[in-house]
């Protein structure tokens, strides 16, 4: 596959933004301009200036470091949660289409089942069982996102498993797993690709609402929807408070967004 | 004159290129006539057709002169243009299926005529009445049976998948004609269809031409179809008219090259019966293929589809065995069964030789579109080291496939490409590589040219007998193309003589 | 009508399927309900008094029964949280504000969804598209939490339209509480429409490229004539299934943007509920979005059947 950029505005603005965040949001896990943690009384709700560039919060702590940080976090947080469920999903559903019969039919009741729920609440629910936290969070958020890259993986396979190519390559004695994996896999991969950019935008804002409601990342971990939801309480003093962290989540959601629209076009 | 097209140019324009479509065209054409125009994929006949109608993408830019009844139509607004299509010039298509609108019943398809066109034909300003609602009806039932639709009334109310094919065609036809157009141009009408259908649409056609005085335009790929049904005919090759004249001029005396290569490939000398002597390479003894339709979540209920039953016979070693059979009759499933890629069967398949393979009709769907042709192709090669029946180097490994690329008529460079940058030809050419890689005797060629235009059918033949001769093969050439088959087999076998009914 | 026969077997196996998963869980996860009503330092006998008195020492599948006959009656226990409250007490109070909160928020995302997407399919510029994605684009990634801040900072603290806190209930005053439910619909629609826009306006355009429109335009039909007799209802099919999982992402929606604007909703109720591990409400109103989940699928499923001709037999 050529990635043809010339052609494909979306996928260039798009990687351009996400590698930027992504470049901060790095750095910010190990690294920012100010102390996310000390007070200062004397910066409460201290507007934009040059030294602050996102101005203060409640506390006088930097809000651009600690969006940095927050910004990682949730990188953090949406990858491992896309890599869990989209390689454990992939694989499912690809046994499952490629095999049918009741490993199918196992595979597919489930993900009805867990298609009834929207996924935020079923977050919601696995956490209330299990606790908040930046490892439960991961967990419930890449639990859920399992199903809905099987059935993904499985109409993939059921496209292109009764395609003649793999019947050939039946005919000239490939293994079942060399027909999955090197016949099948290559020309799935975009589609699995941008459905990966689509959830990876969903745990974004999921770990976000989480967050918000006060059920995700907990303190000290640093995190967008906490910030906003702090933020929420002193929006006459200090709107940008609020506005910084959103419109970080905003960015990074439309970056990824843009990439998956650019790989999607990728024939 | 009904019809006068000069220096008809059409480009299109896309972001990778410009192509030429048609290369300044000029012709005549006669109230009542029939006009064909054959040529291959590509060759710039269906673009003709489509550039009258203002059917073009809009990347498409055309110049020239289209005069139509003395106007002409290329400096047309689409309000003045609009006014034509449907009334003054209809078309029809190949896919019938897809050409109608799948959510509107046949009935309210083609009732809409009344409402696009209600206006004088001769003062195109003044406003005609819609009629009423009953008297549209009795039209429309009237036109439906005039195109050979039994029981109107159903058809009226039917939905387009509700009907087959030729069904579908007629009722296109019906809404093309409830005008009572002066033209029809009819793009590739039959090539969908199965071949009795095939006839019963070209008569159709025929029958609307003498009763009704419609002029048609004919376009299609099939030779036998323009002469079945044409007066007159263009005969196009690469977006140029190569050559123009009555039927019979062209057919009885051909003058420019490619017609003739066109004409030969349809009246070849067939091949001589040979009686081959010696071993079997395959033995089918009562063979019954069916296939067992799951109910599925459209509401269909479980069927059992019988293809055929009790089915004999013998490729004896170094022949070619032509099994023919009707589009559609089920002859990809016993060529799989055969191969063991279709399980839903009794009988007896005994294979005398080794790693049987099978060229199959779609050569674009049969290469996997993510990997490059030596890939492919060294495939097979892998897989028998892996049985440890060969041992190779990676080079001579490329080695075995660049002699095989050469076999084929292929060149070296062809190794780092991938399937979409060959052509139709070419992608069979490598799946007939891919069937011989693995060094088997026998093969099981399944309509393996029919996808293909005319002139490349003639090499891709011609290279399947050479391999045949070269390699001592044995071969099943499955097909419904009758000449096809009596061109390259040395023996036929019909499908029809195992099925029921 | 076998179709619909067979359809509506499905849902109640599926309703059926989830009440029994969801009660499962619910009795195998947490850690006892009786530790979490009591607290951890309660003694075993305390414990073994309650456990019997809650009927949790009886067999899963009899109490099982019992609860789904229960729970049929609307009778979904006690909460643990406030102590002889019975859950559909609780329920009752916010279910109505909820339920009204999402139908604003649908109505909103249909009547202007369709025609944006429409107006969108029908720009044929580049620039014009490129406006239209991009705003869609930006638009569709908008947390509804944070769109729901600005709003209420917009409309609440600026202008002084609204106050948030001042909701009063639909049974007193109905035109008050829609008045007031604008604002958090808005938060929860505006990227539900940025999707249903783009979704549509791709499905038109995806249309606009099969073999049945060449046959309109051959017949000689206006390219209005094209998008709204042909096109339009093509394209609304695969457009009705999304709609459906957008219904069930609104209900979601709602349990976060009910927190910003203090809305007495279920969603508050939920929130509230986890933080105290007051499980029979978690359960009640878990159990209650799923059956609307389903039943809106089985919806969704009739209405396609009814538009898509080939969907029946």
């Amino acid at each position: 596959m050529k990635l043809k950029l010339k052609h494909n505005p979306s996928l260039i603005i798009g990687i351009v933004i996400t590698g930027v965040l992504l470049l901060i949001a790095i750095v910010g896990l190990f690294w920012t301009p100010y102390s996310t943690t000390k007070m200062s009384m004397e910066l409460k709700f201290a507007p934009p200036s040059a030294a602050h560039w996102f101005g203060c919060d409640n506390y006088g702590r930097d809000i651009f470091s600690r969006v940095m940080q927050g910004a990682g976090t949730t990188f953090l947080v949406a990858l491992s949660t896309i890599v869990f469920g989209c390689t454990l999903g992939t694989i499912i559903g690809f046994f499952a289409g490629y095999r049918g019969g009741w490993l199918d039919e196992v595979v597919m009741r489930i993900n009805d089942v867990v298609n009834a729920f929207p996924s935020i609440l079923l977050a919601l629910v696995f956490v209330s069982f299990f606790g908040n936290g930046l490892m439960n969070v991961i967990l419930a958020l890449g639990i859920l996102f399992i199903p809905s890259f099987a059935r993904i993986a499985r109409s993939e396979m059921l496209r292109l498993k009764g395609m003649q190519f793999v019947q050939s390559a039946k005919l000239v004695g490939d293994s079942t797993g060399r027909i999955i994996f090197s016949q099948i896999l290559p020309n799935a991969y975009i589609s699995i690709l941008s459905s990966a950019a689509v959830g990876f935008n969903n745990a974004v804002i999921a770990e976000a609402s989480l967050s918000y409601l006060g059920l995700g990342v907990q303190p000290p971990d640093a995190s967008l929807g906490r910030m906003i939801n702090e933020a929420g309480n002193y929006l006459l003093q200090a709107p940008w408070y609020a506005i910084f962290p959103g419109v970080a989540i905003i960015v990074l959601v439309l970056g990824v967004a843009l990439i998956s629209d650019g790989v999607s076009k990728i024939d | 004159m009904l019809l006068e097209v000069k220096d008809l140019k059409v480009e299109f324009h896309t972001a990778e290129k410009t192509s030429y479509a048609v290369r300044g065209v000029s012709f005549n054409m006669e109230k009542g006539e029939i006009l064909g125009i054959v040529g291959e994929s590509g060759s710039g006949k269906s673009t003709l057709g489509l550039t009258m109608m203002g059917l073009l993408p809009s990347y498409a830019k055309y110049t020239g002169q289209v005069f139509f009844d003395g106007k002409d139509l290329i400096p047309m607004t689409f309000d003045q243009l609009r006014q034509y299509k449907g009334d003054e010039i209809s078309v029809i298509f190949q896919e019938p299926m897809t050409s109608l609108n799948p959510l509107l019943r046949i009935g309210k398809q083609v009732e809409e005529m009344f409402f696009l066109h209600a206006h004088d034909k001769d003062d195109r300003d003044n406003p005609r009445q819609v009629p009423p609602k009953a008297e549209r009806k009795r039209k429309v039932l009237e036109m439906l049976e005039a195109v050979g639709l039994e029981h109107p009334e159903e058809v009226y109310r039917k939905y387009p998948h509700e009907m087959s094919g030729g069904q579908q065609q007629r009722a296109m036809i019906a809404m093309a004609l409830m005008c009572e157009p002066q033209l029809l141009i009819a793009d590739e009408p039959t090539t969908a269809l199965d071949a009795d259908v095939q006839d019963q649409i070209l008569d159709l056609l025929k029958e609307i031409n003498e009763k009704r005085g419609t002029s048609i335009i004919l376009v299609s790929h099939d030779l036998r179809v323009i002469r079945r049904v044409c007066h007159k005919t263009l005969v196009m090759y690469k977006g140029e008219i190569v050559e123009q004249g009555t039927v019979e001029e062209i057919f009885e005396n051909p003058k420019d090259p490619y017609t003739q290569k066109l004409i030969a490939a349809i009246t070849d000398e067939t091949k001589k019966n040979v009686d081959v002597e010696g071993d079997p390479a395959l033995e089918v003894k009562d063979l019954s293929v069916f296939y067992l339709r799951k109910s599925n979540k459209l509401g269909e209920k479980a069927t059992k589809r019988v293809i055929c039953e009790n089915m004999n016979f013998t490729v004896k070693k170094g022949e070619i065995l032509g099994l023919v059979g009707k589009s559609g009759s089920g002859k990809s499933s016993i060529s799989r069964a055969i191969l063991g890629l279709h399980k839903d069967y009794t009988g007896d398949i005994i294979h005398y030789t080794e790693h049987p393979q099978m060229i199959f009709q779609d050569s674009a769907a049969s290469l996997n579109p993510a990997r490059k042709i030596g890939w492919i192709l060294e495939e097979p090669l892998k897989i028998m080291e892996k049985r440890g029946e060969i041992k190779l180097t990676k080079k001579e490994r490329k080695q075995r496939v660049i002699e095989m690329l050469e076999r084929v008529e292929m060149r070296e460079d062809h190794y780092d490409r991938y399937p979409r940058q060959l052509s139709g030809g070419q992608k069979q050419r490598v799946n007939i590589a891919l069937a011989l890689m693995s060094g088997s005797k026998f093969i099981i060629a399944d309509e393996p040219v029919s996808a293909l235009d005319v002139t490349i059918q003639e090499q891709i033949l011609e290279l399947l007998l050479k391999l045949q001769k070269e390699l001592d093969l044995s071969m099943l050439f499955i097909s419904h193309d009758k000449n096809v088959v009596e061109r390259v087999c040395d023996r036929v076998i019909r499908m029809e003589d195992w099925q029921k009914g | 009508m076998k179709y619909i026969v067979k359809k509506i077997i499905t849902l109640f196996v599926a309703l059926l399927l989830i009440s029994i998963i969801i009660f499962v869980v619910f009795s195998v996860i947490p850690a006892d309900a009786s530790i979490a009503k009591l607290g951890i330092d309660a003694t075993p006998e305390q414990i073994a008094a309650l456990r019997a008195q809650m009927g949790l020492d009886k067999p899963l599948f009899e109490r099982y029964f019992w609860w789904l006959a229960n729970a049929l009656q609307g009778n979904f226990g006690e909460s643990f949280q406030y102590t002889g409250v019975k859950v559909t007490t609780l329920l009752a109070r916010r279910l109505g504000n909820s339920a009204l909160l999402s139908l604003i928020s649908f109505i909103m995302v249909v009547i202007f969804s369709i025609p944006i997407g429409i107006f969108s399919a029908k720009r044929r510029s580049v620039v014009a598209r490129g406006t239209m994605t991009t705003i869609t684009q930006i638009t569709m990634g908008i947390p509804s939490f944070f769109l729901g801040l600005l709003l209420t900072y917009l409309f609440s603290l600026v202008l002084h339209w609204f106050y948030v806190g001042q909701f009063v209930s639909p049974s007193e005053d109905f035109f008050g509480a829609c008045a007031y439910l604008i604002f958090p619909a808005i938060a929860i629609a505006l990227p539900k429409i940025a999707m249903t826009v783009k979704f549509l306006s791709n499905s038109i355009r995806s249309e606009l490229h099969k073999d049945y429109v060449r046959t309109a335009y051959a017949k000689g039909s206006t390219r209005d004539g094209v998008l709204y007799k042909h096109v339009l209802k093509n394209s609304m099919v695969p457009v009705i299934t999304f709609l459906g999982i957008i219904v069930a992402e609104i209900v979601a929606g709602s349990v976060i943007v009910e927190q910003v604007f203090s809305v007495p909703g279920i969603g508050s109720l939920l929130v509230t509920a986890i933080t105290n591990r007051d499980y029979p409400v978690v359960e009640a109103v878990v159990l209650l979005i799923a059956f609307f989940v389903i039943v809106i699928n089985f919806i969704v499923d009739m209405i396609y059947q009814a538009v898509d001709p080939r969907v029946k037999l």
